[in-house]
């Protein structure tokens, strides 16, 4: 991965991008995280804002409970125990309020005389807490949690006492309807808001009031919290139902140490799923940012960078490929680019006007090899054709003088008398003399030019060159030649001398090197070609004296076949041999018109 | 007797001419100092003899002669050259000569072998004898086919019959592949055989084996 990386430019422009990128995305995580605390406070805050709001709601109504009852306990009704009229008020009270269960007066002795809810039995109160609480300290008490024993619905009581006449009035709150009441402004369902009496039992409760009322919380870490803290608070608890919630709560009454608590709290998961969508739409955005990024350094260090160091690789290339033509193709800008694709322009021109020189100089070696060689070849004609001229010259010239003149030597012997001994004597020594001269021009003749050749032609003079060769060197020689009838013509009448020539230095250098005792000659035509392959059983050249010894011969003999359009092969092994062959291309066979 | 001289060389033909007219009282001598005007001589006239040079300016002496036997199967050719016998004597005498001289010959001999000749019969002296000798030893046939190899041939035919390939042998002794496919061709032919299996049967059955 790593090596991905390092390898592309792209990837390490994108990773230089990305490095970049990082405080960015770390400005943006950092400001999801103050998010995800504001919207944490903002929830507490509502609760708590809720929680207050119940207080508020919740004491007017003890307050406006507590002004009725002293109202009540202030009337003829209640004072002088008119059973009658007292439960007829009280009755007409209590439809004008939907919230009390009943309303009532006690007397001292405990005696229900005055209900709004009518009663079919006595009902006895004197062992009730919260009346004699009410009785004894003339006050307004509230009770625990309660359920009714005339209206059979729980409820809450509030009670006050009147010492000077020794009675309690008290109204019963109906806690199913403060349930409803809790919840009316309350749409939230995640949210739950719940009363708890003074131990820890459940007064009402939204929602559900009725899975919920009359439970008691009074082990559960919500309570032992609440109860912990002496005022109002916030804190995260697992409920008893087992759902983990953030709480708020606020004590409702502090008189006596009765205390309603007004508990509001928000499930934990709701606030956390909060936080994690505002963490998703981060994500997501960063995402988006990151993505988008990535896209337009993709497409774009293409725009800007990409495209032209690609231009410049492939240049690069094809330069190696040995295209010098090859070049960048961009603008020579003056920025970094510009002057890498100028700089590397300027070496392919340079490397390009440096090989065309190169081409141009192994051109001219080409053509002053060639030039070379033709001398060459038209020195080797010349040369050929001068002697041809001498050794004509001398046969005609010289020999025929010659001839006459050993004729006429003849005759003069001839003429001679015979009794003149000295001058036969000394004719008979010119006589000789010129049998010399003869024998000398025509070995200087047939050294120049064997007239073999021109008259009689190749093969027959390089059969005759081996008659003379096996003669002179005392080396066995042997000839085998399969050719058709007529002569052999060559692409130039020149051919035949400078193939007798080559065929002269090959056997000479069998007679200097190779040591041999037999020499083979092959000659034929194949394909077309006139070949010629000298075969020795000499002591054969091994592959450094090749290239010492006799190399300036093989050498020339190679170049000498090559200027007749052939080709030569040399082949040789130490204690077998020897074998030069040479091809020559043929014009054609011509049948002799005269033969 | 009529003669006709054949030679370039105008010196020589007047030399030659002395001699003959001094030896052998002729009446009549003629000359041509080249082959066409030679050959046109012969057609338009009766001949004896014909003395022949092989160097001539336009063709050589040995094609003139083939070309005079065209014209007159009968007529006597005597060469008489520069050059020494021992190459072109065969071929003149192959070509239908009647003799061959060099040029330094002694007048003795000459008249003799122009006289021999005359008479319709070859005038052979005795080096020109071993020469032809050589050339008939060399070109003798044997009852046995195989004999007719040359010694290369002997060879190969010799590798061919113990089984090698062409190619084995080609590396053999140093040579081409078609070379050795050409050599085999000759042989064959030669032979009279059509493959190599009827080489290696030719050899069982003449009892030729790698070591003879």
């Amino acid at each position: 991965m790593l090596k991905l990386i390092s390898s592309s430019l792209r990837m390490r422009l994108m990773l230089l991008t990305l490095l970049a990128v990082i405080p960015a995305l770390g400005m943006i995580f950092y400001t999801e995280h103050l998010d995800s605390i504001r919207v944490n406070r903002q929830i507490q805050n509502n609760l708590h804002r809720l929680v207050q709001m119940s207080v508020d709601k919740y004491s007017r109504l003890l307050t406006d409970t507590r002004e009725m009852l002293y109202t009540l306990s202030r009337t003829a009704e209640v004072s002088e125990e008119r059973r009658v009229d007292c439960s007829q008020l009280f009755g007409l009270l209590k439809s004008g309020y939907g919230h009390y269960a009943n309303i009532g007066a006690i007397s001292a002795s405990g005696d229900l005389f005055c209900s709004a809810v009518p009663t079919r039995s006595r009902i006895k109160t004197k062992s009730d807490g919260w009346f004699n609480k009410a009785l004894t300290s003339g006050d307004f008490v509230l009770s625990d949690f309660h359920v009714g024993r005339i209206t059979g619905v729980p409820v809450l009581v509030a009670a006050l006492g009147r010492k000077d006449i020794s009675k309690v009035v008290f109204a019963s709150i109906d806690l199913r309807l403060l349930s409803h009441w809790l919840g009316q402004r309350y749409i939230d369902k995640n949210t739950s808001v719940m009363l708890l009496d003074a131990h820890g039992v459940i007064l009402s409760h939204y929602p559900d009031h009725n899975d919920w009322v009359g439970l008691p919380q009074a082990n559960t870490v919500l309570w032992r919290t609440i109860l912990a803290s002496d005022s109002e608070g916030s804190f995260e608890a697992v409920g008893s139902d087992g759902v983990s919630r953030l709480y708020d709560f606020s004590p409702l009454m502090t008189r006596q140490g009765q205390r309603i608590f007004i508990v509001a709290g928000v499930q934990s998961s709701v606030i956390q799923n909060e936080i994690t969508s505002i963490r998703n739409a981060t994500l997501v955005g960063s995402g988006v940012v990151a993505l988008f990024f990535v896209l337009i350094i993709w497409y774009g260090s293409d725009a800007i960078l990409l495209r032209q160091i690609q231009a410049v690789i492939a240049a690069a290339r094809q330069l190696a490929d040995g295209n010098l033509e090859a070049r960048t193709g961009l603008a020579h800008q003056d920025n970094d680019i510009g002057k890498l694709a100028r700089a590397f322009d300027d070496m392919a021109t340079e490397l390009q006007t440096k090989n065309l020189k190169h081409i141009q100089l192994g051109h001219d070696i080409r053509v002053s090899e060639e030039k070379l060689r033709n001398m060459v070849d038209e020195l080797q004609r010349t040369r050929e054709e001068e002697r041809r001229h001498i050794a004509q010259d001398i046969h005609d010239e010289v020999g025929g003088m010659l001839a006459a003149l050993k004729m006429d030597i003849n005759r003069l012997s001839n003429n001679l008398n015979n009794t003149d001994g000295t001058a036969r004597e000394i004719v008979s020594k010119i006589s000789e003399h010129i049998d010399m001269l003869i024998q000398f021009v025509r070995r200087i003749i047939t050294n120049l030019r064997p007239s073999i050749l021109d008259n009689l032609g190749l093969v027959e003079a390089i059969e005759w060159q081996l008659t003379e060769f096996k003669a002179r060197y005392n080396i066995e020689v042997q000839l085998d030649k399969y050719l058709p009838e007529g002569d052999i013509e060559f692409k130039d009448d020149a051919y035949s001398a400078s193939l007798f020539r080559i065929f002269q230095e090959i056997i000479t250098n069998i007679a200097k090197h190779a040591e041999a005792s037999m020499v083979n000659v092959f000659i034929s035509i194949v394909d077309g070609k006139f070949v010629l392959s000298v075969s020795d059983n000499g002591c054969g050249l091994d592959e450094t004296s090749r290239n010492k010894v006799g190399a300036f011969g093989i050498q020339s003999i190679e170049e000498r076949v090559q200027s007749l359009g052939g080709e030569c092969v040399f082949v040789s092994k130490q204690e077998i041999g020897t074998t030069f062959s040479v091809q020559v291309p043929i014009i054609q066979v011509k049948i002799s018109a005269s033969a | 007797m009529r003669i006709l001289l054949v030679d370039d060389h105008a010196i020589f033909r007047a030399g030659l001419r002395q001699l003959l007219v001094e030896e052998l009282n002729i009446a009549k001598i003629e000359e041509a100092a080249d082959g066409i005007t030679a050959l046109n001589m012969v057609r338009s006239k009766m001949w004896d003899v014909i003395l022949l040079d092989i160097n001539l300016p336009d063709k050589n002496g040995i094609e003139i002669l083939k070309a005079i036997r065209q014209a007159d199967s009968k007529l006597p050719v005597l060469m008489l050259s520069m050059y020494s016998e021992e190459y072109y004597a065969v071929r003149a005498m192959r070509a239908g000569a009647a003799g061959y001289l060099t040029k330094d010959v002694a007048p003795d001999e000459l008249i003799k072998a122009i006289r021999q000749v005359a008479e319709g019969r070859r005038y052979i002296n005795s080096s020109l004898a071993e020469t032809l000798a050589a050339h008939l030893q060399a070109a003798e046939l044997d009852d046995q086919p195989h004999r007719a190899l040359s010694d290369r041939e002997y060879e190969i035919f010799i590798k061919l019959s113990s089984g090698k390939t062409v190619s084995e042998i080609a590396d053999m002794l140093l040579l081409s592949v078609k070379t050795i496919s050409t050599y085999r061709t000759r042989i064959l032919k030669k032979m009279n055989l059509k493959n190599n299996a009827e080489i290696m049967q030719y050899a069982v059955v003449n009892k030729i084996h790698p070591s003879s």
